[in-house]
């Protein structure tokens, strides 16, 4: 079920709520969270239901092994006897394993295949396996709690709070990716039982919000976007510029709106998932980019790749591959393409740029420093977006100049001059059919998101008064009026 | 009440009236037609905004309860079923509709069939309808051609912001504009004929405009996507069996289009898979072709855009196809074309094509 279907806003979510409250009230205590999952199963059935078993059976596979890995390790850690703690790290090793067969059959197999063929010339077979949704997310939240019972760091093995901590619908499909220790209190804490008007409050303005970041603006941006790189056999500076652009802004609003419905959602459930971004546009470096984009797999990464692989303790050479490889794993988790792992490397390379220039202490202006992290990113998405190596290229190459530039038709006897390096005039824009208001509507959102505070900090500081109730609910108003065109997520494809 | 419940109740009732209202202004003014409760003139009687005509004319037609349909893509949008009346003597509904391809047609003509009794139907036919996929962004949709009711429709006149749009222009349209020349109720759009030096002038510039379309994205799809021809002409197929099936009189034509942008074919060296399209349209039925070169398809006054023909230009099809040799029709113009001299038709159109210059075309 999508955040931004009628189905989800007018019945699934009021009914959810409404009768897991009711539950709450009567001292029901284990049968509203029953509710919450059975819920949250049909939020993930809704899709397809043949995924459902796929799921339950992930989630008692890692609970199993969770536990029996808590059972294990209930005293010190060092102090277990050699041999049981060679029998956890194989047990562990066993479920970490069979977490990421399960990722890599549904999501990494055609792409083996495909490169096994190219390279051996063969002839197998691609499978065209339909990647389940979410599986991504939730294979990575239960390798973390795989990772943390192993540890002894679990305090609680409980199936009905684990199974709820891993479908909980607002994180389920496209996360945050949350961690137990954050999750496994909120379900069992009292006090999260009852109606809370403040936590609903501010999760009616978090979901309204995203949702008109998601069909008003993400939406919009997609018809430019999906035109210059799908669609358009070749393309202009400035239409160029304009795809990219449109991307780099629809994937932010898309995925960052998107995660503030999934915070708001679970907010009126008195339930608080970790932020996800914190304005990353306006980063001065690279590293500070990823402090604040898609934050929660950038601490997964760190805890459970970069720092497992000996994070910065073994030297600055080593440091730096580890990072490396923590990017280039990051970017192969997004999708199974080239492309992907190529944008993992480009970000990669460049942290270790920064962490190069960081140590010999320069110093640049912070204008020229957000101008080129911007731009660092902005040219990387277009990997990350492009379905082929020719897509990325003919986007690049345009907007390196490479390709036509042509000037609006009005600018061609003011500037008839420029005729003769080449530049042409009239119809411009015309190959991503963009309309009057595109080169506006970006600019806006430029503004916005250099600009303007983010949504979790006006969160944080919200002020209840009948000015924001009115603006809050036209815009609530004006998403809803325009779910008709309903699109996913695009971080529902990984 | 704490300052956060005050709040909640703020939002709710913020958000409930402009839902309520927007929600009835846009089921009063029936932009697409869906609901006919009220239509006034100077207010919302023209459809003139529909979101898509798809819609508009599903319904109206429904409404209309046809006798005789004119079934194609919009190149058929601007015959009149008032010139078709003269001849068949019933109700004709104009149920073309743009960017559609065979498929669609066919589910069409099943549906009407279904619900009325059609006795008369023209069938225009167009190489890209035959090139092309239905394209749901278009607003084809197979479930409202396949039920009685499809609330999706109903939906999307009430809770878009499209429909709002559309519902404001509407209610603008119909107040400001004088000479509003559609007619909703029986699927007619009026494409007048060009006068004048301003009209030359919009149909030069229309006319580079679309000839470098066709020559640099729809006529070069072509060589990929013969399965789709085939499929399509089966869908023909269909079309040509149901409609014996159900006893209705049907006649097949192959639309005009502008004398340039029918050797435009040829200039992107598609004529092999064109005159193979039109062999096989002749193995399924005969059929009145319309292009070629002739004074009606070389003469600009004629036409819209060089692949629109205006509405008198269709009153020419009509009268060729129903021989009415009251009304002058020039040497060329419509010629019926039957399995047996499909080849010489082709040879002699063949022989007509003048060459263009594509370079100047595309630049």
């Amino acid at each position: 079920m999508l955040f931004n279907s009628y189905e989800f806003i007018f019945l699934f979510l009021p009914i959810t709520f409404f009768i897991y409250f009711l539950l709450n009230r009567k001292k029901l205590t284990i049968g509203s969270k029953s509710w919450l999952v059975a819920a949250s199963l049909f939020f993930y059935g809704w899709w397809n239901v043949r995924y459902l078993p796929l799921i339950l059976g992930s989630i008692l596979f890692n609970y199993a092994i969770g536990t029996a890995l808590g059972r294990s390790g209930q005293k010190d850690i060092k102090k277990l006897p050699r041999g049981t703690r060679l029998n956890r790290k194989i047990l562990c090793a066993v479920g970490i394993v069979g977490n990421v067969v399960l990722l890599g059959y549904f999501k990494y197999v055609d792409f083996f295949i495909a490169n096994i063929n190219y390279l051996a010339a063969g002839r197998m077979d691609l499978l065209h396996i339909v990647l389940p949704l979410g599986i991504s997310f939730f294979t990575f939240t239960q390798i973390a709690f795989l990772v943390d019972a192993y540890k002894g760091t679990v305090k609680e093995y409980d199936l009905l709070n684990y199974s709820l901590f891993v479908t909980f619908f607002p994180h389920l499909i496209a996360g945050p990716i949350i961690h137990h220790k954050e999750m496994m209190p909120q379900f069992s804490r009292m006090k999260n039982k009852v109606l809370n008007s403040k936590h609903i409050a501010t999760g009616l303005f978090l979901f309204s919000v995203g949702l008109f970041k998601k069909v008003a603006i993400a939406d919009n941006l997609a018809i430019w976007a999906n035109n210059g790189f799908d669609t358009a056999q070749t393309l202009s500076f400035f239409e160029a510029w304009v795809t990219s652009l449109s991307y780099t802004f629809q994937i932010y609003f898309d995925f960052s709106g998107y995660t503030d419905m999934a915070l708001g959602s679970a907010l009126l459930f008195n339930i608080k998932l970790p932020a996800n971004f914190n304005s990353p546009y306006k980063s001065l470096n690279i590293q500070e980019f990823w402090r604040r984009w898609h934050i929660t797999l950038s601490r997964f990464l760190r805890e459970y790749i970069y720092i497992p692989l000996g994070g910065n303790r073994e030297g600055e050479t080593r440091t730096y591959f580890n990072l490396l490889i923590t990017f280039l794993v990051g970017g192969f988790w997004h999708g199974a393409g080239w492309t992907f792992i190529f944008w993992g490397f480009l970000h990669g390379s460049a942290i270790v740029i920064h962490g190069v220039w960081k140590k010999y202490n320069l110093h640049m202006n912070r204008a020229l420093a957000w101008f080129l992290t911007f731009n660092f990113v902005n040219a990387t998405w277009v990997f990350f977006r492009a379905k082929t190596w020719g897509d990325a290229l003919k986007v690049l190459k345009a907007m390196c100049g490479l390709g036509e530039i042509r000037l609006p038709e009005f600018l061609s006897t003011k500037l008839a001059f420029l005729a003769q390096k080449g530049i042409k005039f009239g119809e411009n824009l015309g190959a991503i059919n963009a309309e009057k208001h595109t080169s506006w509507m970006i600019l806006a959102c430029l503004l916005l998101v250099i600009l303007a505070k983010n949504s979790n900090q006006v969160a944080e500081r919200f002020k209840p008064d009948w000015k924001n109730a009115i603006f809050v609910g036209f815009l609530a108003t004006y998403a809803v009026f325009d779910l008709g065109k309903v699109t996913q997520f695009i971080y529902f494809q990984f | 009440m704490n300052v956060y419940s005050r709040w909640i109740k703020r939002f709710a009732i913020t958000a409930i009236v402009i839902i309520s209202s927007l929600v009835l202004f846009n089921f009063v003014v029936d932009p697409n037609g869906v609901f006919d409760i009220v239509s006034i003139k100077g207010f919302n009687k023209y459809k003139t905004n529909s979101i898509s005509d798809r819609i508009t004319k599903f319904y109206y037609a429904r409404r209309f309860k046809p006798d005789s349909l004119i079934i194609g893509t919009s190149r058929a949008a601007f015959i009149s079923p008032f010139d078709m009346e003269k001849y068949t003597k019933d109700r004709v509904y104009n149920l073309a509709i743009y960017a559609s391809n065979p498929y669609e047609h066919y589910l069409h003509l099943r549906y009407m069939t279904e619900f009325f009794t059609i006795k008369h139907m023209i069938l225009g036919l167009d190489f890209i309808s035959f090139i092309s996929e239905v394209r749901e962004e278009t607003h084809f949709k197979e479930k409202r051609l396949e039920r009685a009711v499809y609330l999706k429709d109903y939906f999307d006149s009430l809770f878009t912001i499209a429909a709002i749009k559309s519902s404001y222009y509407t209610v603008k349209d119909n107040i400001v504009k004088k000479d509003i020349i559609q007619n909703d109720e029986n699927g007619f759009k009026f494409w007048k004929r060009p006068e004048g030096e301003k009209d030359k002038a919009r149909f030069a510039k229309r006319s580079k405009r679309v000839l470098k379309h066709f020559a640099k994205n729809v006529y070069p799809s072509a060589n990929e996507r013969r399965e789709t021809i085939r499929k399509n002409l089966n869908y023909l197929g269909m079309i040509v069996a149901l409609a014996q099936e159900k006893n209705i009189k049907y006649k097949l034509y192959v639309s005009p289009i502008y004398g340039e942008l029918f050797d435009l074919i040829y200039a992107v060296h598609i004529g092999d898979l064109y005159e193979d399209w039109k062999r096989g349209l002749a193995e399924l039925s005969d059929f009145y072709d319309f292009t070629g070169h002739n004074e009606i398809t070389d003469n600009n006054m004629w036409w819209g855009d060089p692949s629109h023909i205006i509405t008198d230009g269709g009153k020419l099809i009509i009268a060729r196809i129903y021989h009415d040799t009251g009304i002058p029709i020039p040497d060329g113009f419509g010629v019926l074309v039957t399995k047996q001299h499909v080849e010489n038709h082709i040879k002699s159109l063949r022989h007509s094509v003048k060459e263009i210059d594509l370079k100047e075309i595309l630049r």
